[in-house]
Order: structure tokens, then C-alpha cells, then sequence
């Protein structure tokens, strides 16, 4: 009761509230009979950013429309049977369990993992290695930022065709180049089944999404290096650092809450990669290059067994929450340059 | 602040305030909600129109004809219509989301084998239409295509697309041999070209052609995926055992490594580049090097004269070969059904449907008895085997129903990943056909749980 009067006492003591509290005893209801109009109490009530809720609302929309919504109807259909256009019912963890005994799927994790860590580290190490020259790049510069931007902005499926064109299995320009082009040809290589054999294929497809992928890098990581205050490099040239102290001590401790951030999208990115895998094999040859997105696909859409689909592509989302979560605090703490 | 009507700045724009933006948006985002919530398009989008989605055909022509009976049809019927075209390998998943969505078109062309059976309770029973089509023109040639899981017709059987030999009738010559009549003269045969530098060519991959000719192969030495049934398992046998030492050693001994990689365009273009000998294939391959004017390589000579289809090889248990049987349907979700099954029943009509057929030059086969033996197949020497070639063309699925677990089976690409384990050695043809029973087994038990 205390608690309550304490209570009244505060909002009421609240200056240009406009709201009296009611008198009778154990109330909380409030007067309203003095009250300013609804309109303009509503925006006290909210605060003085009434017009960010405004602002950010269509977007609060859009996104429960596209990505709450969706996310919770994969979830509720990897929790209940029937096929696509069927009535579904809940059947608990019965398709996570089905997956798992699923050899094909077993496959298809062991072919996700090794494709997107090594997609993703070589993206790192060469992503990384491009944005110190273009850091370096002082004639022709805006042409080279422009240009390693190209096979990021240019559409996947068009540009994987191109590649699955240069790897053809018949007539793939590689093989060709092994054969007939001097010096090439007197190394004796080739010709290689590039998508025929199942770690070539998967080594292919990965090298694919690191050439898709290492613009991302390449500009983030530059964008981190600009952001490094100079003095820091004409601090340690004093002192005498050289080339490979200053990027050891400097330039990578500094640039980390960057790549973190880039190598958790790329990660995520990488995971869910569709279009590379789908245009080159289709998850051939034996299954060898099936990732989740292309084996949900073919179990949810092809096979219209669509809980099944779910299950597959939502498999891995825990663990990838947990990193998200992970790596999001590791960058909070390391935003500052502790100058 | 209002929104000012006055020009600023001297360039015409109106500046737009704060809250005539939130207005706008909040009203956009009102009206977008309500269409949603209350499943209804606004007044102005609320025109009568019959809408047909098929894939996109690989003779063009035919579809432009379809599109002449549509856009016909439509003007005696006094409606708008709308013809859509999406390429093959992604109609299903537009089909599955407008059965998710229960929006989309009015008749739908029903490119896998067990769609009718898959979308059973999605697609109108058309039995009626069926029945007069087949009556008046000579019966079904196929009486399980287009059946769904209910044993009624959900779908008119469209057409079909054969697979018979593509061979190169020059390179036969060069070394001496007839056309080949057996899997055992394709593998010698293929075994000598391949040293003269021509290889036969079938896919072991994750690809439609892939698919039906191993099944052909499968069946040709007495081995089969299911029983009659179409629910009991039946591929570990003997005979299937076979059929997989058999491919094995046609990889070996008459095939390059490329094949483990290939796509449904692959053979084409390995016979019309004139490196491969054979091919499985529709008469696509064939067209499309003759509308090329593709060479012989160092040669003038156009390809195709030297390109000529003989029938599905004989095996120990016959001849066998799997075709991919389109059927057109109707959506139970469509308020147009009975303007639809005008449509088809106008599309069916003999002097139509032959119309759309000799646009196909032929590649289109026909379920209806009365076309069977059409003037069209005559048209070329090319196209002797098409009048005969039903009789041994199979739906997948064979000999049971093409079901859904069947097309299930088909996507998974079982039957070609474990012939390229035998073949590849990764496996024995013991243990590959064990390992695509199992992988069968548990299909056909979750669709039948299911």
C-alpha cells in the first residue's frame, strides 16, 4: 500500500504531467477529466522521440513481413508434417531427427563446413592482402577501387554460369589453356574433371564464392585501414617499427572489430550460398557438393516435403546464434582504438 | 509544419514535411496490411483473366502456337488471358509456392512425372475431359499418366519426350558397324569409337537425362525401383546387380570422366561438337544442331545429316526406356475453373491439339492413340522410331504408378549417384545397389507415413 501512495506521490509529482491522481483511496485510477488532448498525451507518454517511432515503423513493418514472419513460418514448419498446400500438423523434433539419420544430410554438413571455412579464410587472408594495395595504389586508384568491387556487385547466377563455362566439363577453358598454351602446356597438367570430382567440385565451388565474396572483404578491410589515425604509424617510425612490426602491432589489432564483423557476415553469407552450388553441380557429383541451402531446396521445393526443407536450412541456425552473439560482444568491446 | 505546395529552391520540387511522410507511409503500410490481411486486390486489379504457366518449351514454335489458341480462345470467350513461361528446371518451385500461397495461375502444364499424384488435392479431377478427349481420339496410349493419389485424372496427359539413340551414322560407317540393336553392341560399339577419339555419352550426374536413361539401363536388364505396386521397394536383385556391372563397365571401357559432371545440355553439345559418337536424348539434340547449321569439325558438312535416332537398346529383359510425360492441369484454388476446362477441352480438340503438335516438329509425342502414327513423324527419316517407341517407354516409376515417392527418389538423383559409386569403384554394384535401397526404403516409408 505504501508502495502504491509512493507511487501516486511520483507520477503526480511529475511536473506538466497534466494528470491527477484520483483521491479515492487504493486507486490508481488516474483523472483524466483536466488532461491535455489524447494526441499530445500520447506523445509525453512516448517520449520526445514519438517521431523516430514514425520513422522506423514502415520499416518495423517490412521486416516482420519479410523476416519475422518467414522465420517463424519455418520454424513452425519444421515442426509439423504434411507437404506444401497440406494441412500441417505439430510433430515436435520428428524431422530434426529424420535429417540426422540422413546420410545425404550428414554429407551436406561436412560439405558446408569445409566449404565455408575455407571459402571464408581465404577470403580473410586475400581480402586483407587486397585492401593494403589498394590502401598503396596511388595512380589509377578510383579505377582499382572500382574494378575489385565488380564480381560482388555483378548478379551470382550470371557470373557462376561464366564459371561453370570456364569448368565445363567437356570443353572447360582451363583444361583447354593446360593443354595449349605455352608454358602451361609443358607442365604436363590436366585435363582435371573440375566439377566430375567430388573434392575438385567442392574445392571449385568454394574457390567461386571466395571470388564472389573477396570485394566484401577487400573494401571493408579498406575502409578499417583509413580509419586508423596516421599518427599512430609516424608514432611507431620513430620509434623505429618496420614495415611488418607496424602491421603486426598496429594495423591487425586495430582492424579486428572490423574483421570480425566482416568475417561474421561472410560466414553467415557463406552458409546460406544457394546460386553457386545450383548452378555449377546441383549438388553432384554424389551429393559431394550439397549445402544446406541447395539440399533444403531440393527436399522442401523438389520434393514438396517442406518441413523437411525447414529442418535442413534451420539446422545450424542455434549454433550460428550463439556466434552471432559471441562475436557481436567481442566487437563491442574492441570498437575503440583506446587512444 | 504542412507540406508546402510552393517550388523550392527554383527547381519545382515540393518539399515534403515530416508528417506528410509518416502519413504517406502509414497509409501505404495500412493499405498494403489490409490487402494482406483480407486476401482481396483492390477494385482496379480485380479484371477477369485466365492465366496459364507452363515451362519453357525446347521447340519455341510450340509454344507460340499455345499461346495462338490462348490468345483465341480468349477472344471468343471475351476474357483477358495471360500466358507464363518459366524454364523447367523452375516451374516446380513456382507450382509449390502457388499451392502455398494458393494464388497464382488458372491451368498449370505439369512438367514432373508425379504431379498429378503429388498435388492431388491442389488440381481439379478432370476425369470427364479425359474420358471425351480420349474417347474421340483414339484412346491413351499411357492410362496412368496424369492419375493423382486418388486414382482420378488431376491432369490431361500433355505429351511425351522419348529418349532414343542419338548416333553419329559416319563414325558407324568408319569402323565397320550397323546401328546398334542391344546395351551389349552400345558397349562394343562405344568401345571402339572411344579409341577413334568419340566417346559414348551418358550422364552419371544430378541431371533429368541422368535420370531416365539409367533407368532404361535398369529395366532393360530386368531390374526395377519398385513392384507393380509402387509401394514395395524391389531394386536390390539380381538382375539390377547386373544392370549396375553393366554401366560400370560402359563408363570404363566406352565413356570420358566429363559425364560424372554433366547437365541436361551437355550430351547435346558433346554430339553436335562432334566429339561423342551416341547420345540418349529427345530429338532436341538433333534440331537444335540442324537450326545451328552446327559442323562436322573440319568439315562443311552439317552435323545433323549424319545424326539419325535409332530405338532404345535391348537388354536380357527387353526393351525398356523411361520418357518424361507432361501433363496440364487445373488448380482447385482457381476461381476460373470452369472457364479453364473450356480452355483444355478447346486446346484437345483434334484439329488444336494436332496444330500444337506439328509446331513441336515432332518433339512433342502424343498420349492419344489417333497421333501416334502422325503425319509429322513422317516428315523426316529421323523420326522412324517415334510411332514405335511408346510401346517401350516407361513414366518414372515403372512398373508401378509415378508417385510422389517415385519423384522423390527422382530428385534425390539416387539411381544415378550410386551407378557413379559402382562405376567410380567407390562402391561395388552390390553395395551401391544396397545403398540406393536403403536411401528408397526411407522414402518410401516417410511418404507412406506421411
Amino acid at each position: 500500500m505504501a508502495a502504491l501512495r509512493n507511487a501516486q506521490a511520483y507520477i503526480g509529482s511529475i511536473k506538466g504531467y497534466g494528470m491527477a491522481i484520483s483521491e479515492a483511496p487504493n486507486s490508481i485510477l488516474l483523472d483524466v477529466s483536466t488532461a491535455e488532448p489524447i494526441g499530445r498525451r500520447w506523445r509525453r507518454a512516448l517520449g520526445p522521440d514519438l517521431d523516430g517511432y514514425g520513422f522506423v515503423l514502415p520499416a518495423v513493418i517490412i521486416m516482420t513481413a519479410l523476416i519475422v514472419y518467414p522465420f517463424f513460418l519455418a520454424l513452425w514448419f519444421s515442426l509439423s508434417d504434411g507437404m506444401i498446400g497440406e494441412t500441417r500438423h505439430w510433430i515436435g523434433l520428428k524431422n530434426f531427427a529424420y535429417i540426422l539419420q540422413d546420410h545425404i544430410f550428414l554429407q551436406t554438413i561436412r560439405n558446408t563446413i569445409i566449404f565455408a571455412v575455407s571459402s571464408v579464410i581465404l577470403k580473410s587472408v586475400f581480402g586483407l592482402a587486397l585492401a593494403l594495395l589498394l590502401q598503396r595504389a596511388t595512380r589509377w586508384k578510383r579505377f582499382f577501387r572500382g574494378s575489385v568491387l565488380i564480381p560482388f556487385v555483378a548478379p551470382t547466377a550470371l557470373t557462376t554460369l561464366g564459371w561453370w563455362l570456364i569448368f565445363d566439363p567437356t570443353y572447360s577453358h582451363i583444361n583447354w589453356a593446360l593443354k595449349h598454351i605455352w608454358p602451361l602446356n609443358l607442365l604436363g597438367l590436366g585435363p582435371y574433371q573440375w566439377l566430375g570430382q567430388e573434392y575438385l567440385a567442392l574445392a571449385v565451388c568454394a574457390f567461386v564464392n571466395f571470388w564472389r565474396g573477396l570485394p566484401f572483404f577487400a573494401v571493408t578491410i579498406f575502409a578499417g585501414l583509413v580509419a586508423i589515425p596516421a599518427q599512430i604509424y609516424e608514432a611507431a617510425e620513430t620509434d623505429g617499427a618496420s614495415a611488418w612490426r607496424k602491421f603486426w602491432h598496429i594495423t591487425l589489432p586495430l582492424l579486428r572489430p572490423v574483421l570480425a564483423v566482416v568475417t561474421l557476415f561472410s560466414t553467415i553469407f557463406t552458409l546460406g550460398d544457394f546460386n553457386i552450388v545450383y548452378v555449377l553441380t546441383r549438388g553432384g557429383p554424389m551429393n559431394s557438393t550439397h549445402l544446406f541451402a541447395t539440399y533444403s531446396f531440393t527436399e522442401g521445393i523438389l520434393n514438396h516435403d517442406i518441413g523437411l526443407g525447414a529442418a535442413i536450412a534451420l539446422f545450424l541456425f542455434p549454433l550460428l546464434f550463439v556466434i552471432v552473439i559471441l562475436q557481436l560482444r567481442m566487437v563491442r568491446k574492441e570498437t575503440s582504438y583506446g587512444l | 509544419m504542412e507540406a508546402s505546395s510552393s517550388p523550392k529552391d527554383g527547381l519545382g520540387e515540393t518539399a515534403l514535411s515530416r508528417r506528410t511522410f509518416l502519413r504517406s507511409s502509414l497509409a501505404a503500410s495500412a493499405g498494403l496490411t489490409g490487402i494482406l490481411l483480407t486476401n482481396t486486390p483492390p477494385a482496379f486489379a480485380q479484371e477477369r483473366e485466365l492465366k496459364l504457366l507452363t515451362f519453357a518449351h525446347f521447340v519455341p514454335a510450340s509454344d507460340d502456337e499455345l499461346r495462338r489458341q490462348l490468345e483465341e480462345f480468349g477472344k471468343q470467350a471475351g476474357v483477358k488471358v495471360r500466358m507464363d513461361q518459366v524454364a523447367h528446371l523452375q516451374l516446380p518451385a513456382v507450382l509449390a509456392s502457388e499451392v502455398q500461397g494458393q494464388k497464382g495461375h488458372d491451368i498449370i502444364g505439369l512438367s514432373r512425372f508425379a504431379m498429378p499424384n503429388l498435388y492431388a488435392k491442389q488440381l481439379v479431377k478432370l476425369d470427364d475431359l479425359v474420358e471425351k478427349i480420349s474417347r474421340e481420339a483414339g484412346g491413351l496410349v499411357n492410362k496412368e499418366v496424369g492419375k493423382g493419389s486418388d486414382g482420378q485424372y488431376r491432369g490431361i496427359p500433355w505429351f511425351y519426350v522419348s529418349f532414343p539413340i542419338a548416333v553419329r551414322t559416319d563414325l558407324l560407317a568408319e569402323i565397320g558397324e550397323e546401328l546398334p540393336d542391344t546395351w551389349e553392341d552400345v558397349r562394343r560399339i562405344g568401345q571402339k569409337l572411344k579409341k577413334t577419339g568419340h566417346p559414348l555419352g551418358i550422364a552419371y550426374s544430378h541431371c533429368e537425362d541422368s535420370n531416365h536413361t539409367l533407368r532404361g539401363i535398369i529395366w532393360s536388364f530386368g531390374g526395377k525401383e519398385v513392384a507393380k505396386d509402387g509401394k514395395t521397394v524391389a531394386i536390390n536383385s539380381k538382375e539390377t546387380v547386373e544392370a549396375y556391372k553393366f554401366m560400370k563397365a560402359l563408363y570404363e571401357d566406352a565413356m570420358d570422366a566429363d559425364i560424372m559432371a554433366w547437365d541436361d545440355r551437355n550430351n547435346n553439345v558433346c554430339l553436335n561438337s562432334g566429339k561423342c559418337s551416341m547420345i540418349f536424348n529427345p530429338i532436341s539434340a538433333y534440331i537444335s544442331a540442324r537450326n545451328d547449321k552446327a559442323l562436322i569439325p573440319g568439315t562443311e558438312k552439317p552435323i545433323h545429316l549424319v545424326i539419325n535416332h535409332v530405338l532404345p537398346p535391348k537388354g536380357p529383359a527387353g526393351r525398356h526406356m523411361s520418357a518424361s510425360p507432361t501433363s496440364v492441369g487445373i488448380w482447385e484454388f482457381s476461381p476460373m475453373k470452369d472457364l479453364a476446362k473450356e480452355f483444355l477441352a478447346y486446346h484437345f480438340k483434334k484439329e488444336n491439339y494436332e496444330k500444337h503438335l506439328m509446331a513441336s516438329e515432332g518433339y512433342n509425342q502424343s498420349f492419344l492413340g489417333d497421333f501416334t502414327f502422325h503425319p509429322v513423324y513422317a516428315t523426316s527419316l529421323k523420326y522412324y522410331f517415334h510411332p514405335y517407341i511408346a510401346s517401350f517407354s516407361h513414366a518414372p516409376g515403372w512398373p508401378g504408378s509415378p508417385t510422389a515417392a517415385a519423384e522423390v527418389v527422382w530428385d534425390k538423383f539416387i539411381i544415378p549417384d550410386t551407378v557413379a559409386a559402382c562405376a567410380t569403384g567407390k562402391q561395388t554394384a552390390e553395395q551401391a545397389v544396397q545403398a540406393a535401397e536403403q536411401e528408397m526404403k526411407r522414402v518410401y516409408q516417410r511418404l507412406a507415413e506421411g
